[in-house]
């Protein structure tokens, strides 16, 4: 599909016309996505077919060797950033073909750059369709497969193993892949160094160090029978130091527990379809809720090996949650679906006692403070749109962790991106509202007086960055961004990058035995 | 009386040319119909629908009311050792080990629809009978190694001698799905011998219609039951030589042989037969075995051995006497005790210690039973709150577990328990007697070691139902589905019941941690690959 050209873009295209005998190139300049990496953030130009780092220093290209970058994903210690391109090669070999526009036989290869400082440090083939990367607890391997559920088009070259995962390890460039069956859903990682990738009707485990599957437990018996994953965790018992996979499944009550160290499975009923967990490593215990039902169950790991009535134990609650989002030692359990639910609740896992918040209007997002003394929900209308003011507007509730009270703040637009961050004495909410020119930081314990720090331009999201600081993308068709130092609110803001290399004409950019001969 | 006998010996299945049957096989789940064997402590009797004898046989005598009917609760009975539990899953061709205590669960595919589970003595292996592929699994007990030896087709019950070296494989008309067979030549009387050591099948011809197989205590013998003939083979020499003798003087229409005693050193076995007033003693020490009569009283319903193994004891429902033989010499008189003259009792379970016998009877459809005491000779008559479906003693001795059928006898309708299933404890010291309405039919009853708790399971009911012997105090356990077998764990006071799942589901419970522990999905462990 083609994107929308905007103005701004049309003009500047229109007055590059006459360097281009032909140009059909659409589409925004720059992508709000970024990546933020130690060394800078990295942003894609996809009208320029560019990959660019900007940071204090200013703003370098990246030479992806003619690959045109798509997708860019931060490793987890902010090292490495992996840029999910692709290279169009001429399968024509007549010398005067300079430009994708002049060849009849044009195929397209997907690459998987690992970028570092500017550089492209290795470059692996992947399958175009592989659209989800997760990595490895360590960042060392990055783990990619296609999760139907990530949305986007598939592509396809040729025929594909849309079951297939690819790992890749970061540092070198390593690549090995396994074919883990239909519709790989999730994948997790165990301490003993295993992938452990869930699929329909299997659970799949590969061995990190040499990429071999060493693990293929069926979730059934019966080959017609399909059994979808819906979500999985690990849970690690101190007690025993085994690691059990947790695993739910689309349209069950049954939970699925693999012990990974004896390979045993046993199966509990929850009693409801689950639509979440959440995992407590301080106490052990694990926690499921149920859109469709009124009620928590938390599993005890060490009683995993044969169930008995206390391993699960109901919580009721008053209005059904379909998340739960850990903190330690408690579970915050919301409602995200449901329109009319507005209950939040904090339930500590040591004790089982359950606090109940109600928070003003239904909830779309729940955040809670590293220290756990504070949770921040963004709440949206009600569906009804509400006779109250406040019913029919977006906002934030604070709840209040230690004392369990709770505080409602009505916004004056909806909230497009909020961040929690804290300091030795405060913690603090920053909102950017849609359409504001402003970036509030709320101090959570009074948040009626919020400090307001003026924006250059209208954000469009925020996000943390590895050394502590927020990364704020703004509504700027030449490209802006804005680094928050949370400590200070001062705002060191970066803009017009996105005409880097924009009237250049990418060539052809090499064939596949250039690229044979570079990967050998 | 003297009957002929004949031997045979036979061939290696591989080296003979063998008819082969066709058959196909009933779904159903074979009863386990195996009986306490002579100098083992507890029945004998014939398991199955008392009518199933109803004007069959040329009978000295028939009081019209049939069988004693001795039921087996354990239907599909797991297998245990001192370490190990095994569980035949007939729907998933596997069998299951528990493990014991850490109740570790590991799953063995065997052949199909493996019917029942047998393990050695020594524990060091496990046999099933596989019902749908006509073979028995031989399973090492520590590695779960599996070996199959095929045997004939149309055979539905299997029976191995406790050192686990020879099975014996027979078709039993009266079990479930016994009847069924399709194609070719059917034949009801040929058996398979399975060397279980060396793998190797054995086939020979036994009487017609056997219905159960017993072992000496070293298993160098075993006796295949049948009406016409008691079949002996002798293993001592390495392969099976067979022998038959007759046991009923009409071949054609032979009274059915409902109880066998077979002597643990194989020197003779004692048969009662239904509606002969008489019992068959035969003698295998001689070279050609001889068959004689023994004296008893008129229609006798029941043979039982005393736990110490020294006495047998028949009843005599017909003329309402209990006949006490000594089995160091089965021939020398028995001494004859009368029964109370207004009571119909047909069956006799002796308490562990053999101080107390209770009497009852199955097909007189009357509520009583009666407490014989052993030193006075004195017959003490109880009522009940229902007639007798069967009845059990706690380990102890100490109490009476009565199970009453659904069916009515002689109770008013007004009664409680009138059209319902029902349970009755009975405190053997001072006649106590509890009654409990039930909500369907038991189907498996087992006791702890310590002989303090029991344990039932009813039909299609999600629950484990405890039984405390000491107080009377009813107490139920939901399971996490409907049970399917129930048992002990050797040494401990801890019972398991396997449910229906799916993909496998057993449940355990410790009466000391008052906790039922539950696993299931262990049938896909076998599926998992590493």
């Amino acid at each position: 599909m083609r994107k929308p050209l905007s103005i701004l873009t049309a003009l500047t295209l229109l007055s590059a016309c006459e360097t281009f005998q032909y140009d059909d190139r659409s589409g925004e300049l720059w992508d709000t996505n970024v990546a933020s990496a130690n060394d800078g953030i990295y942003i894609n130009l996809p009208f320029a077919d560019e990959l660019i780092r900007v940071n204090a220093t200013g703003i370098s290209v990246v030479d992806l060797d003619g690959a045109i970058p798509n997708r860019l994903v931060e490793s987890p210690d902010g090292s490495q950033v992996l840029v999910f391109a692709n290279w169009q090669e001429c399968k024509d070999d007549d010398s005067d073909i300079m430009y994708p526009e002049e060849c009849d036989d044009l195929v397209s290869n997907s690459v998987l750059s690992i970028v570092s400082d500017a550089a492209v440090t290795s470059e692996v083939e992947i399958p175009s369709h592989l659209n989800t990367v997760s990595f490895s607890n360590d960042g060392a391997i990055a783990v990619a497969y296609l999760d139907y559920d990530a949305g986007g088009d598939i592509q396809v070259e040729g025929f594909a193993d849309l079951g297939e995962v690819a790992f890749i390890r970061v540092s070198d460039g390593a690549k090995g892949s396994a074919s883990v069956g239909f519709s790989p859903k999730q994948v997790l990682f165990s301490p003993d160094n295993q992938a452990v990738v869930m699929s329909q009707s299997q659970v799949v485990a590969v061995d990190l160090e040499t990429f071999e599957r060493t693990l293929e437990a069926p979730l059934t018996l019966d080959a017609d029978q399909a059994i979808n994953p819906s979500n999985a965790e690990l849970a690690y018992d101190p007690e025993s130091g085994v690691t059990n996979l947790l695993l739910t499944v689309q349209g069950s009550s049954d939970l699925y527990m693999l012990n990974l160290e004896s390979k045993y499975w046993n199966i509990g009923d929850l009693g409801a379809i689950a639509t979440d967990i959440g995992v407590d490593d301080v106490t052990a215990q694990s926690v499921f809720v149920f859109s469709g039902s009124s009620k928590a169950v938390v599993l005890d790991h060490g009683e995993l090996a044969t169930l008995n009535a206390s391993s699960l134990q109901d919580i009721d609650l008053e209005e059904p949650s379909n998340k739960a989002l850990m903190g330690a030692g408690f579970a915050m359990l919301y409602n995200d679906a449901s329109g009319a639910v507005h209950d939040v609740y904090k339930l500590d896992l040591a004790t089982r006692e359950l606090t109940e918040y109600v928070v003003s209007n239904p909830v779309s997002e729940l955040m809670v403070t590293d220290s756990g003394s504070y949770a921040v929900a963004v709440v949206r209308p009600e569906n009804s749109g509400g006779s109250d003011y406040q019913d029919s507007r977006y906002g934030l509730s604070i709840l209040d962790l230690s004392s369990d009270e709770s505080i409602s703040l009505v916004a004056e637009s909806e909230p497009i991106g909020v961040a929690l961050v804290e300091d030795e004495s405060n913690s603090y909410a920053l909102a950017l509202l849609s359409g504001s020119d402003t970036l509030l930081q709320v101090n959570l314990a009074s948040p009626n007086s919020p400090a307001e720090v003026d924006l250059p331009a209208p954000p469009v999201s925020i996000a943390a960055m590895p050394d502590g600081n927020f990364v704020i993308t703004h509504n700027q068709s030449l490209g802006m961004v804005s680094i928050l130092d949370p400590a200070t609110l001062e705002l060191q803001t970066m803009s017009n990058f996105a005409v880097t290399n924009l009237f250049e004409q990418k060539e052809l950019p090499r064939t596949e035995g250039e690229q044979n001969e570079e990967a050998e | 009386m003297k009957r002929h006998s004949s031997t045979f010996t036979l061939l290696p299945i591989g080296l003979s040319a063998l008819m082969i049957g066709c058959s196909d096989y009933g779904s159903s789940k074979s009863m386990d119909e195996s009986s306490e064997g002579y100098y083992g402590y507890g029945d004998t009797g014939y398991y199955g629908a008392p009518e199933d004898n109803m004007g069959e046989a040329d009978s000295d005598f028939d009081d019209g009311l049939g069988s004693e009917t001795e039921s087996d609760f354990m239907s599909l009975r797991p297998a245990t050792t001192n370490a190990y539990v095994f569980v035949a899953n007939p729907d998933r061709n596997t069998v299951t080990r528990i493990s014991v205590p850490s109740l570790a669960v590991l799953t063995a595919e065997v052949g199909v629809e493996p019917s029942f589970v047998e393990t050695s003595a020594d524990y060091s292996r496990a046999v099933t009978f596989n019902k749908g592929s006509n073979s028995v699994s031989i399973i090492d007990a520590d590695s779960l190694d599996v070996s199959e030896v095929e045997i004939r087709t149309n055979l539905n019950q299997m029976k191995m001698s406790a050192q686990g070296t020879w099975a014996v494989c027979y078709h039993d008309v009266g079990a479930e799905g016994g009847g069924a067979s399709s194609g070719g030549a059917i034949s009801f009387n040929a058996i398979s011998i399975v060397d279980l050591e060396n793998q190797e099948h054995f086939e020979a011809m036994a009487g017609a219609y056997p219905h159960d197989v017993q072992f000496t205590e070293d298993g160098l013998m075993a006796v295949v039951i049948s009406d016409d003939y008691l079949s002996a083979i002798d293993f001592s020499s390495g392969e099976p030589v067979l022998r038959r003798i007759a046991i009923a003087d009409d071949l054609v229409n032979p009274p059915r042989a409902e109880e066998v005693l077979l002597d643990p050193q194989g020197r003779y076995a004692i048969v009662r037969q239904y509606g002969v007033n008489e019992l068959v003693l035969v003698d295998f020490e001689s070279e050609v075995a001889s068959v004689s009569m023994i004296e008893v009283g008129e229609n006798p319903t029941d043979m039982d051995v005393s736990p110490d193994g020294t006495e047998a004891i028949v009843v005599a429902r017909g003329s309402k006497e209990l006949w006490v033989y000594d089995l160091a010499d089965p021939s020398l008189p028995p001494s004859v005790l009368p029964l109370p003259e207004e009571e119909v009792f047909g069956s006799l379970i002796l308490s562990p210690d053999s101080s107390q016998g209770l009497l009852y009877s199955t097909a007189s459809e009357e509520s009583t039973m009666g407490v014989w005491t052993r030193d006075a000779d004195d017959i003490v008559v109880r009522g009940l709150v229902k007639p007798v479906s069967n009845i059990g003693v706690s380990p102890t001795g100490e109490t009476a577990v009565v199970f009453h059928p659904r069916e009515n006898g002689d109770v008013e309708s007004t009664s409680q328990f009138y059209n319902h299933f029902a349970l009755s404890l009975v405190d053997l010291s001072d006649y106590f007697t509890s009654a409990y309405q039930l909500a369907a039919e038991p189907e498996s009853f087992a006791s702890t070691p310590d002989g303090n708790i029991g344990f039932y399971t009813m039909k299609d009911q999600p629950f484990l139902e405890l039984l405390d012997y000491r107080t009377f105090v009813p107490s139920e356990i939901r399971l996490p589905s409907n049970p399917v077998h129930l048992g002990t764990l050797p040494e401990t006071n801890t019972a398991f019941v396997s449910q229906e799942h799916g993909l496998g589901r057993i449940s355990f419970f410790n009466t000391d941690e008052a906790e039922l522990q539950t696993i299931t999905g262990f049938e896909l462990n076998a599926a998992i690959e590493q």
